[in-house]
């Protein structure tokens, strides 16, 4: 039988059978609604995630430990190291600005902020963070800093005082980063090196240095080459992370990636198990069809129909249903992404991402699955003899 | 004798035997040393009581089952060694049933149900429509009815449309099981009528096969069959 033929067999066999044939699709609407709707759902966890990591680890790698000033100049002045910037957290801060109280990140930074920290200015002006002499008590603040600021007192930061552990420092700029790493709390608030070491913190080591190479993909080589020298200066080993550590932010990013795959795949596996129980449906149904209709199957034998025929009209019947299962399952799952992704718009975790490839692999998936679980009721019936399928009761 | 001989054979059966095998390799025989022709234009009744192993030779004769031994050739070609697919290749295009529940598909309208034929010819290249249209009007089904469902006919309207289906591919051989089985008498008349006019106008080599007495005076040749062995044949009207 040609072709177009067969698929009109099959869909008319299909109509004649609707409600059995909706209650069917069921399955697999469910089915491909879960598979679709578990794989946006690790699509769009993975994407968060890489976002976030990406945005954290700033530069190619970070040097981490009790690093000096000279250790950073060192670092700073490599042939391969493009950009530097050491920071410290000054911890057990008590900030007070208008007479409240606020908790933000304090920190101190000295070499290329701009280049590592993406940033613009939202009002005011930055002071030098390349310089380490630099000891003006004046402080830049996150534009999240000055937002809180503005909630809790009505009042604009700029050009006004504010204490932290009862040292005065005057506000001169008000900058946004364009990096939303984990940043909680009451936003950042940047001091000169020289006006905080002796005065809010004893220490004058750095915790960590951000670097930016020259080539990136030298990343390994280069955090080597750094953790050897620093090591050497030490007298350690020249791989020991007693003192230093290197993360690089491909670490970071694998790290994560890693986790959402398996995170992906869990997901993926349960709505497979969801999409096995659908076809399980399917060929019962055929099954059951197959059944039914044996005079049928009998009848188009007796007047001409082959094996293959037969078989295939009923693999064409198993497919469209899946397949028809399959489309409203993703259009299912496309409206209810939108739905979900309107609901946790405020969310920086919970993104549904119904992309091309989460929809090619489900459709794939839908016909697979007609394929599947239509192919043994479809061997059965071209099987049949037609002398002893037209003598069925 | 020598005119008939002369004659083109459409169905030639020799020596057939068929035996159906229950569970335990019992032996069921169902046809002894069958020899039986059927020649282009004839109008031939296989008779028989229940039981007889009619249907089962209308079987082999239509290619739908195979015999145990003996050699069967359908218009010169040996079915014996047909494959599969050329079994169904031969139903499809040179031999078309009529049963007696007329196996029409509920789903489709009439006209649909009398085109399928055509659409398991893989070589067909004519006009579907024209054929079907043509093979409506043969059965002598009137147009109101063709793109109605099956369930809205009467038994003899669907009996109608079973002819039509069969004359559809313009086979070589029709072959009637109990054509009139389901049917009051008077149906049964009209549609007895409908295949004589057929064989006569058209010159379609048709094989009913029947239980029915009555059928002994319309048909060119009558074969009786008792317990699975051909004990008598009357006539040659031809």
């Amino acid at each position: 039988m040609k072709l177009r033929f067969l698929i009109f067999e099959s869909l008319q066999a299909l109509y004649s059978n609707l409600l059995r044939s909706l209650l069917t699709i069921i399955g697999i609407v469910v089915g491909i609604f879960s598979v679709t709707a578990m794989l946006a759902l690790g699509a769009g966890l993975s994407q968060n995630v890489l976002e976030r990591f990406s945005s954290f680890a700033n530069g190619d790698l970070t040097v981490t430990g009790d690093i000096n000033y000279t250790d950073y100049d060192w670092v700073a002045s490599q042939p391969y190291v493009s950009h530097a910037l050491a920071s410290m957290s000054v911890g057990g801060t008590d900030v007070i600005m208008f007479g409240s109280d606020f908790s933000p990140s304090v920190q101190t930074v000295v070499g290329d902020y701009s280049d590592l920290q993406s940033y613009e200015i939202v009002s005011g002006d930055t002071f030098d963070f390349n310089n380490p002499d630099f000891a003006e008590s004046v402080v830049v603040v996150s534009d999240g800093f000055a937002a809180k600021v503005l909630e809790d007192t009505g009042r604009s930061v700029i050009d006004q005082t504010l204490t932290v552990n009862n040292q005065a420092y005057t506000v001169v700029g008000v900058i946004k980063s364009s990096s939303n790493a984990f940043t909680r709390g009451d936003g950042i608030i940047l001091l000169p090196y020289n006006s905080v070491v002796g005065v809010l913190t004893n220490t004058k080591n750095f915790s960590s240095v951000a670097v930016l190479l020259q080539d990136s993909s030298y990343f390994e080589i280069a955090g080597q080459d750094i953790l050897k020298s620093l090591n050497a200066s030490r007298q350690l080993a020249f791989d020991s992370e007693d003192i230093f550590n290197i993360e690089t932010a491909q670490a970071f990013i694998e790290t994560a990636q890693e986790t959402t795959n398996m995170i992906s795949v869990f997901l993926g596996v349960v709505g497979g198990i969801a999409l096995f129980v659908g076809g399980i449906g399917t060929m019962n149904m055929m099954l059951t069809t197959v059944t039914e209709r044996t005079k049928e199957i009998g009848l188009r034998k007796a007047i001409g129909a082959r094996d293959r025929d037969i078989m295939l009209q009923i693999l064409i019947e198993s497919v469209a249903l899946t397949s028809l299962g399959g489309l409203l399952g993703i259009l299912l799952s496309l409206g209810v992404a939108k739905i979900a992704n309107s609901i946790f718009a405020d969310s920086s975790i919970i993104t549904i991402l119904v992309n091309t490839q989460v929809i090619a692999l489900a459709a794939f998936v839908a016909v697979a699955v007609g394929v599947v679980f239509g192919l043994y009721p479809a061997r059965n019936a071209s099987r049949l003899q037609p002398v002893d399928a037209l003598r069925s009761e | 004798m020598t005119k008939t001989l002369e004659r083109k054979k459409v169905v030639d059966l020799q020596n057939i035997t068929k035996s159906f095998y229950l569970q335990g390799g019992l032996e069921v025989p169902v046809l002894h040393d069958i020899n039986l022709t059927v020649f282009a234009g004839e109008m031939v009744a296989i008779l028989g009581p229940s039981g007889s192993g009619k249907s089962t030779l209308m079987n082999i004769v239509g290619g739908l089952d195979v015999a145990t031994t003996g050699k069967y050739y359908f218009d010169g070609k040996h079915v014996d060694s047909m494959t599969s697919d050329e079994l169904a290749e031969l139903r499809s295009t040179d031999i078309s049933f009529i049963f007696q529940s007329f196996h029409l598909l509920p789903g489709k309208t009439v006209y649909q149900n009398v085109m399928l034929p055509l659409m398991y010819q893989r070589s067909f290249s004519d006009n579907y429509d024209e054929y079907t249209v043509h093979a409506l009007n043969q059965a002598a089904l009137e147009e109101e009815h063709w793109h109605k469902r099956p369930n809205q006919l009467s038994g003899g309207q669907r009996q109608r449309v079973a002819i039509a289906r069969a004359l559809v591919a313009r086979p070589k051989l029709l072959l009637a099981d109990e054509p009139t089985g389901n049917l009051d008498s008077r149906t049964g008349d009209s549609i007895i009528d409908s295949l004589t006019f057929l064989n006569e106008k058209y010159g379609t080599t048709i094989v009913i096969v029947t239980h029915d007495d009555s059928m002994t005076d319309v048909v060119h040749r009558v074969i009786n069959i008792i317990d699975g062995r051909i004990s008598e044949t009357k006539g040659n009207k031809v």
